[in-house]
């Protein structure tokens, strides 16, 4: 069951209260907020412009991509920088502190219950619910994310 | 197998680079052959070169399996053996043949560079081995034609098809001889025994056996000319940009001490505050020679584009039956090698549509008042931190009418304004041709659309002036250098942005009462007239733009001088442009970012977008 084999390493993050999880071998990086530069006139869930590795990438807004309302960055704020297919990109959340291996047992597609935890706009973005211990963990369909724009 | 593939494509690599070196070589050295033909002597030196670049792409080419390449220079060996023998200048039909078999190599080439169909070369082949001599000895012929011979019907003509008959002229040279009388020296290529030309004397033709021509070397590996290459080293130019990338780098971290020493001063003891200061200053001078020597690496003579224009201008010539000169100006003026990579194409066709259209034949020239023979000028020159070329021709200009109802036919409603700057956005509107169909020549190329978004996506400007029936002439100014530029820092709201220098001609301070409005425009006096002012908090959706007095960069732009207005300006530095690749990030009137020394990126102003997006919503209006 426990074996390494078959689970997978993810970084959580929360987002409005929910904790959800993003393979982490599409993360780069996990970075405090800050230094994102607003760029006029991009579509309104892009935060703006981050420098990482002397790239210049976008920075997405995660709570605007999923309809929850924007909030001030703080302290607890982090940008995880991410990588699918051809993009690179930054996601700004409220924070993200853990690593974790998920065995995939735990982890089954989602249904129209789960669907609601994760709030209607969401849902496209959810690619399958973890059960850790009494704890739900929305496990992230990042190429929607950051692709499916 | 993978790693085979690799480095069998990366010797490909190696061979379009080699091939491109030897095929600018064949290019000049037939050009310099060009000045020799129907005269009675070539430059051995030429012909020896042409041998010499002929041969070494004919290796590499069969070394790669580019057999088509390898026919046709084949061929074009044969061709040049006939110059090699006589020891003379080309005939004007073998000289055609030469330059055609360079074209055909050139788009053999570029096709299996970019993995498309290969052109057929069946009509190139056949073009010139037509040109070619049988093998067989030479004769020297001399004509001298005298009134008694053309009452015979005797004349230079009858002459020459008689000696077509029995081989092939390899050369025609008259010369002026004593008493001011002209003869004609022949070179023919013949098999037919000597009794059949045994009577010809009594026609004025006079005869001798030819010795071929000893002072040519047709040997590929003969030194002298190939012994400057021992010095030269060939570098891949993603590692010259890797070099640049980290000069960058090394630009940025300065800005980072500069940033740190601004805070210091007045913190540290004054003196030690100035030592660091020299050596900030020195590390700043050293850097930029550092740059500059890269730089320098990256730059070659505009010359590689201007022998294509050459070849390209003398086919044209021939299919659309013109007399046109070319002037070439400041070939010794370099440029950035990715900038000649990707001028090319825009230059080619802005040649193409210059001696199709722009320039009329002789009849209609000479019908007009002008000389028969028209000219198309070249020239490229520096200025500052710019690039510009210029293309003029004598023609007909462009055909304002036409051009107004083309558009109108394409929707363009209103009064539609017919200034140079604004004729030239016409013509570059997507879809824009006033020919029904496009002919040969200039259809084949990019379309006025690309030649105008290449150059701006180049960071350049290109600007027109026609005048009807007397010509037309294209300005293009590119930046000296892509990576690196000066930029001045401007604030909206209280957010950074940076302004290449280039764009900006003056910076005004201006007071709010001073702008008024005119003709839906905003705009403040300015020199005799008006200029527009573009608020950019407006065009951004930022905040600001209620101060009582803010700054205005003033540009110049196809249409005019633009004034562009921000809330004030921080000064002048030396930016690394970081392009922004990504969609979500790319918006227009922003061209890239930059870092300024705090890890924080600023964003690079596209100043031609943005006076782009304010014509189109002033003339909406």
């Amino acid at each position: 069951m426990s074996d390494p084999l078959d689970s997978e390493s993810f970084v959580l993050f929360e987002l409005s209260c929910s904790t959800w999880g993003v393979r982490s071998q599409a993360v780069q990086a996990v970075e405090m907020a800050g230094y994102v530069t607003a760029v006029p006139n991009a579509l309104p869930f892009v935060e703006g412009v981050t420098l990482t590795r002397g790239q210049v990438i976008p920075c997405i807004n995660l709570r605007v991509r999923f309809g929850f309302p924007r909030i001030p960055t703080d302290l607890r704020s982090r940008m995880l920088v991410v990588r699918s297919k051809n993009r690179t990109a930054a996601m700004l959340v409220d924070s993200a502190r853990e690593f974790v291996a998920i065995p995939l047992d735990a982890i089954h597609p989602p249904d129209e219950t789960d669907s609601a935890v994760a709030s209607d706009f969401s849902a496209r973005y959810l690619e399958g619910i973890a059960t850790l211990g009494n704890r739900i963990v929305l496990i992230l369909n990042l190429e929607e994310v950051i692709e499916g724009i | 197998m993978t790693s085979k593939d690799n480095s069998f494509s990366e010797f490909l690599d190696d061979y379009f680079a080699e091939s491109e070196e030897h095929l600018g070589s064949m290019r000049r050295h037939l050009l310099m052959m060009e000045g020799a033909v129907n005269r009675d002597r070539v430059d051995p030196h030429v012909v020896a070169e042409l041998f010499r670049a002929m041969h070494s792409l004919k290796g590499l080419s069969g070394m790669v399996g580019v057999h088509e390449a390898e026919q046709v220079i084949h061929a074009m060996e044969g061709a040049l053996r006939d110059v090699k023998r006589t020891g003379a200048g080309p005939t004007e039909s073998a000289m055609e043949a030469l330059a055609a078999g360079t074209r055909i190599i050139e788009q053999i080439i570029a096709a299996r560079r970019s993995e498309k169909p290969l052109p057929d070369i069946t009509a190139a082949l056949s073009h010139i081995t037509s040109v070619v001599a049988p093998q067989g000895r030479l004769w020297d012929f001399q004509f001298t034609p005298s009134p008694e011979l053309s009452a015979r019907g005797i004349n230079v003509n009858s002459v020459r098809s008689r000696l077509q008959e029995i081989g092939q002229v390899l050369n025609s040279t008259p010369h002026v001889i004593e008493g001011g009388l002209i003869t004609f020296a022949f070179i023919v290529a013949s098999d037919v025994d000597e009794s059949r030309f045994s009577d010809w004397h009594l026609d004025g033709l006079t005869v001798a056996h030819r010795n071929p021509a000893t002072d040519i070397a047709e040997d590929v590996h003969g030194v002298g000319s190939a012994a400057p290459s021992a010095s030269l080293v060939r570098v891949e130019m993603k590692r010259l940009d890797h070099l640049m990338t980290m000069v960058g780098d090394l630009v940025v971290s300065r800005g980072h001490v500069e940033e740190s020493l601004r805070r210091l001063e007045g913190i540290l003891p004054a003196s030690a505050w100035r030592e660091l200061q020299e050596s900030n200053l020195r590390l700043q001078r050293e850097l930029r020679d550092l740059r500059e020597s890269i730089m320098h690496i990256r730059m070659v003579p505009i010359a590689q584009i201007f022998e294509r224009m050459h070849f390209v201008v003398r086919g044209l010539v021939r299919d659309n039956h013109k007399d046109i000169r070319l002037e070439l100006t400041g070939q010794g003026t370099e440029i950035d090698k990715v900038l000649v990579e990707r001028m090319m194409d825009p230059l080619l066709h802005l040649v193409r549509n210059a001696v199709s259209h722009g320039l009329e034949s002789s009849e209609e020239r000479i019908a007009a008042g002008k000389t028969a023979e028209g000219y198309l000028r070249i020239r490229a020159s520096t200025e500052a931190e710019s690039v510009f070329i210029e293309l003029e021709d004598d023609g007909r200009g462009v055909d304002i009418e036409q051009v107004v109802s083309r558009s109108r036919v394409l929707g363009a409603t209103g009064v539609i304004t017919t200034d140079n700057s604004s004729v030239l956005q016409l013509l570059c509107v997507p879809g824009f041709s006033t020919r029904d169909e496009a002919d040969l020549s200039t259809g084949r190329g990019v379309g006025m659309t690309i030649v105008k978004a290449t150059i701006e996506g180049l960071g350049g400007t290109l600007a027109m002036n026609t005048q009807r029936g007397e010509g037309t002439r294209f300005k293009i100014r590119l930046p000296l250098t892509l990576a690196i530029m000066q930029a001045l820092i401007v604030y909206i709201d209280d957010q950074p942005f940076a302004v290449p220098r280039s764009a900006i001609q003056e910076v005004l301070r201006v007071e709010r009462c001073a702008v008024r409005m005119q003709d839906g425009n905003e705009v403040i006096s300015y020199g005799n007239g008006v200029l527009p002012i573009v608020f950019l908090h407006r065009l951004f959706k930022m905040a600001g733009e209620s101060r009582d007095s803010f700054h205005v960069f003033v540009t110049r732009s196809d249409f005019g001088e633009v004034g562009l207005a921000v809330d004030r300006i921080k000064g002048q530095r030396e930016i690394v442009v970081r392009r922004v690749e990504d969609l979500l990030a790319r918006v227009p009137g922003i061209s890239g970012a930059t870092d300024l020394g705090d890890g924080r990126p600023v964003l690079i102003l596209d100043v031609a977008a943005i006076v782009d997006t304010f014509r189109t919503q002033a003339s909406g209006t």
